[in-house]
């Protein structure tokens, strides 16, 4: 491993103030949506702020060691990191090594920390399909390698992901494996063909369980059955629209009071647009998507096509978890479990997303990418 | 190539980069629809889920009697409600609180799986009950402190107290005609709620405090009340009576001391009584007083001048023709003195009476005494009872002995207490003071004189004619109490049936009214026995609960005896005392050493005065014909005093 010390100025500051900005501003959201809810579960109110804290402080101290390590390395180790996600994700599943929330296995108990392999896998499919697609650039158009063989690795992954469950990562995969081959160049009518074949598969996936079912209609009328299925969306709107333009001010929110399931995970946003109003939520929508342009920018302007593919693999992943997220929160999607990167509470989520950006801020390194164009490079 | 791949790749990525961008945009829209578009209508939602608005029930003051003793009282119990939404087991918390409870599993289960966001499962649970499923600390079951009233003297006063219902508000008696006194205000606070219904904040809510309520302080005596009710539900039940009614009033002041109706009833369980059961007949009901209504017409006439004390009227030996009517005394007589007319309740010599007064004079005279309208007093659904406007026919004549005319209880002891008081119709009143939550007082009720009916001197002579009832061969004999003079006037009504609107042939109403000491009247009494079986007399059904209440009540007030007994001394003391009885020694004419009521004394030569004192000692009654000084009586000095009729003494005025 070879690290490399540059100044900071050498690294593109504004992505790394935007997850720094975020992951800070997650921290004390999560404090002001979960302290009620905290002091009654385990009798300290303090109890996720520490907690998130924490693994703030853990992933920046990551985001900052991995942004000192030149990104070639991933290329060497995405194969074996691909693996040994693998094998967590088959730890996962065997029941005492898996912890389980509502009827899913999707930790792994570490003594002192839960890890959530299904993140690992996120990140560890970036890297793997940029070393793959770097490699087979002029197979691309091709169906067995630069197609079928991606599709077998994702639907291992899918498989995996689906039996634990977690459909929210598993179409967060997919998505990115999707978009990462379009970007690659693979043929459209593959991505399009693969996605019509799916459909029924996924009506199949919907319908035949229940609960995923109730938030499908849910989420087409949740009107319909306020108290039950419909309450989440429902306490999400109240929170959003109590919020208003300017808010209630922070911890002043009602609905993180028990309403709203998951206050500080998944529906963390709600809490901000009750407590900071549409302008809170329009400015970390904004850095969001600042985020998201200054990775596609690194991934343009990366020296090469391994950079480039990882640097648009984790640009995709932020994006779509973001917007995903956004989209569930205000009722634009039907609820799936997936949290607001950097803002939601959870320690492995957040630290592979400040891994990434350490991955991003090593690609930037050197880049001027204030000015990268369509045109500009070279 | 390359460059051209390279570049085609730069176009994908800034595809998927406008995409993501256009993703942004919906989100921000979106987030736009909802935050500011729709604002204002998903406030209003969440209020409505956050603001919950808590009545703040308020303690209802207590009712005290005269001394202070709590008559009604409020205490608070918890209400144990279950919020179905956070109760996670709903099988196996109703099958936990069903056998506590005493409902059926199956109806718990039912409750627990609703949709409700509130249910009630017990209000007012017993405290032990309460603290146990407290502390098993069920999720989705809690407690609401609730007030609830409380008649902690069961049925003592049930009638004049009144109840509440399920909400905290007066339904009768007190309860109801204090109700916003005793209620005060309710108050409310909006309260935000988190989803398990907990009260999160007080701040930034709307309070109104509930104020508490006041404390009133009646001028009933519970002592008296209970002595009331007692004598009443003996009188009632020994006569087979259908039902009964007593009160005792203060007869200078109009204050009610106890008002009585048997049978009575729980307050604390009102539920399980029938309306009429419920009713406070005192106030509420009217009916024919009879002959206690005598003593108005009389008192009308003497006070109007149209009689004098020393009249006598032919009474027609029992039938008396008016129109095509005959009046009929139950006791003949030929001719009786007023006092007698009084004394042996003449019909026909109240009828002369009346039609000597005329309508006009009569009329206006019983409406000055309160007949025909509400006397004020401050209970609900009080009756004005019947006073005809136009008379006609023999009206004159029945209403002057008590006919064809309707009062309540209350009027009569309101109008017999101005004869007692000497003229004056007081307005009765039930409620003395109020008081605020800390025992202060907020407001006095003061006596009240609505108008002088009758002059002081008509007052006592109508009284001095009363006291003949209860004496020796009046009809109320059995209303006299022991070393007390007793005013009262006996009452045996007929029963108008309510479908046929003609006098019942066989009900009965029979009454006693009357006021002790008659020399200085403290107490007015009346008590009404409806529909009485065997003998309906008045005098026999209703005259010795009088008594009874009469006797303790004066004893209870400590008012001492002014009058020597009458009765042969108890045995224990007879053996010991010699037969002499100091206090029978006066300065009057009479040599009288024997003490012994049931013998003439000799009367010759004195006069009404001095008779009249003497008669008043002993305790005896005898008929005084004339004026002037005693010159004939019947029975000779020495001689035995038997039956009624026969006692009499002849003044002749002295030359």
């Amino acid at each position: 491993m070879k690290l490399t010390f540059k100044k900071l100025e050498e690294y593109d500051l504004v992505i790394m103030l935007m997850a720094i900005a975020l992951t800070c501003f997650g921290v004390v959201m999560v404090y002001s949506a979960s302290s009620v809810m905290a002091a009654k579960r385990f009798h300290d109110g303090f109890f996720f702020l520490k907690r998130q804290g924490l693994f703030a402080l853990i992933g920046f101290a990551v985001m900052l060691g991995v942004m000192r390590i030149n990104y070639q390395v991933w290329r060497k180790l995405a194969a074996p990191i691909l693996l040994g996600c693998l094998v967590l994700l088959v730890l996962v599943l065997i029941p005492g090594i898996g912890g389980s929330a509502g009827g899913a296995s999707r930790w792994i108990r570490l003594p002192g920390f839960n890890l959530q392999p299904s993140e690992v896998a996120k990140l560890a499919l970036i890297m793997y399909m940029a070393y793959s697609l770097d490699r087979k650039q002029d197979k691309i158009k091709q169906l067995g390698p630069g197609f079928v063989s991606y599709m077998l690795i994702l639907l291992v992954l899918l498989g995996f992901l689906l039996k634990q469950p977690d459909m929210g990562s598993a179409l967060t995969l997919a998505a990115v494996a999707m978009v990462m081959l379009f970007a690659a160049g693979t043929r459209l009518v593959y991505i399009i063909s693969i996605f019509l074949m799916s459909m029924p598969f996924l009506y199949f996936l919907v319908m035949n369980v229940a609960y995923r079912k109730r938030r499908i209609l849910a989420f087409l009328d949740p009107w319909q059955d306020p108290q039950n299925s419909g309450f989440q969306i429902i306490q999400s709107w109240l929170a959003l629209g109590t919020g208003g333009v300017f808010g209630q001010g922070l911890g002043e929110g009602k609905q993180k009071l028990f309403y709203l399931p998951e206050a500080h995970t998944d529906f963390i946003l709600a809490v901000v647009g009750e407590e900071l109003g549409f302008l809170g939520v329009i400015v970390i929508i904004g850095m969001f998507f600042l985020l998201v342009q200054r990775a596609m920018r690194i991934a343009v302007a990366a020296p090469d096509a391994f950079g480039r593919f990882l640097a648009l693999g984790i640009a995709v992943l932020f994006g779509i978890e973001a917007t995903v997220n956004m989209g569930v929160v205000t009722g634009l999607l039907p609820t799936k479990g997936l949290a607001l990167p950097f803002i939601s509470y959870g320690g492995s989520s957040l630290i592979i997303s400040l891994f990434a950006v350490g991955i991003l801020l090593n690609i930037s390194s050197g880049l001027k990418i204030s000015s990268i164009s369509l045109k500009e490079e070279k | 190539m390359k460059d051209e791949k390279e570049k085609w790749a730069r176009v994908r990525i800034v595809i998927i980069g406008t995409i993501f961008g256009l993703m942004f945009l919906t989100v921000v829209g979106r987030v736009f629809y909802l935050q500011i578009l729709k604002h204002e209508d998903l406030v209003k939602k969440a209020d409505r889920q956050h603001q919950h608005r808590v009545e703040l029930t308020p303690a209802r003051g207590s009712i005290l009697d005269r001394n202070g003793t709590p008559l009604a009282e409020s205490i608070h119990m918890d209400s144990c409600y279950a919020e179905p939404k956070n109760i996670k087991d709903a099988d196996g918390t109703a099958a936990i609180l069903a056998p506590i409870l005493g409902v059926p599993k199956q109806e718990l289960v039912a409750k627990f799986s609703s949709n409700k966001a509130f249910t009630w499962l017990e209000r007012w649970m017993p405290p032990y009950t309460a603290l146990r499923i407290k502390n098993m600390k069920l999720p989705g079951i809690g407690f609401v402190p609730e007030s609830k009233r409380f008649y902690p003297n069961i049925e003592t006063a049930a009638h004049v107290i009144g109840f509440t219902g399920r909400d905290p508000n007066g339904l009768e008696g007190i309860e109801l005609r204090y109700d916003s006194t005793i209620l005060g205000n309710t108050g409310y606070m909006i309260t935000e709620r988190d989803a398990l219904g907990r009260n999160i904040s007080i701040m930034n809510t709307v309070f109104k405090d509930s104020s508490p309520g006041k404390n009133i302080v009646l001028t009933l005596d519970k002592t008296i009340q209970f002595i009331a009710e007692k004598e009443l539900a003996k009188a009632v039940t020994e006569s087979n009576a259908k039902n009964g009614m007593a009160l005792v009033m203060e007869s200078d002041t109009g204050k009610v001391l106890a008002m009585a109706n048997y049978p009575t009833f729980n307050p604390n369980s009102y539920s399980h009584y029938s309306l009429a059961q419920l009713r406070n007949r005192v106030v509420a009901d009217s009916f024919e007083p009879g002959s206690t209504f005598k003593v108005f017409t009389i008192a009308s006439a003497l006070d109007a001048g149209v009689i004098k004390e020393s009249d006598v009227y032919n009474c027609e030996n029992g039938n008396y023709r008016i129109a095509d009517r005959t009046i009929h005394d139950d006791h003949p007589h030929s001719r009786l003195s007023i006092s007698e007319i009084i004394k042996y309740s003449s019909n026909i010599g109240s009828a002369k009476i009346g039609f000597k007064m005329g309508e006009e004079r009569l009329s206006r005279y019983l409406r000055n005494f309160g007949f025909g309208t509400r006397t004020g007093i401050d209970l609900p659904g009080e009756s004005s009872g019947y006073m005809k406007r136009n008379w006609y026919g023999i009206d004159l004549a029945t209403i002057s002995f008590g006919q064809g005319v309707s009062l309540s209880t209350m009027q009569l002891v309101t109008a017999v207490s101005a004869i007692a008081n000497g003229g004056t119709l007081m307005k009765p009143y039930l409620v003395e003071r109020i008081l605020d939550d800390g025992g202060n007082e907020v407001q006095h009720f003061e006596p009240q004189a609505l108008r002088r009916v009758i002059s002081p001197e008509t007052a006592r002579k109508v009284s001095k004619m009363m006291e003949t009832v209860t004496g020796e061969g009046g009809t109320g004999t059995k209303a006299a109490v022991d070393g007390y003079r007793v005013a009262g006037k006996t009452g045996t009504a007929q029963k108008v049936d309510p479908v046929t609107h003609t006098y019942s042939p066989s009900k009965r109403i029979g009454s006693f009214v009357g006021f002790v000491p008659a020399d200085n009247p403290k107490l007015t009494i009346a008590v009404i026995i409806d529909e009485p079986q065997g003998v309906k007399y008045g005098g026999v059904v209703a005259a010795p609960a009088f008594k009874g209440i009469a006797q303790n009540t004066l004893a209870y007030l400590k008012i001492a005896p002014n009058m020597p007994t009458t009765k042969t001394p108890k045995p224990v003391e007879s053996k010991n005392a010699p037969a002499a009885d100091p206090e029978t020694d006066s300065d009057d004419t009479i040599d009288d050493s024997t003490n012994d009521g049931a013998v003439m004394p000799n009367f010759r030569g004195m006069s009404m005065r001095g008779v009249m004192q003497v008669m008043e000692k002993r305790g005896i009654n005898i008929r005084l014909i004339g004026s002037g000084r005693a010159t004939e009586q019947n029975p000779p000095p020495g001689h035995a005093i038997k039956g009624t009729g026969a006692v009499w003494i002849k003044f002749t005025p002295s030359a």
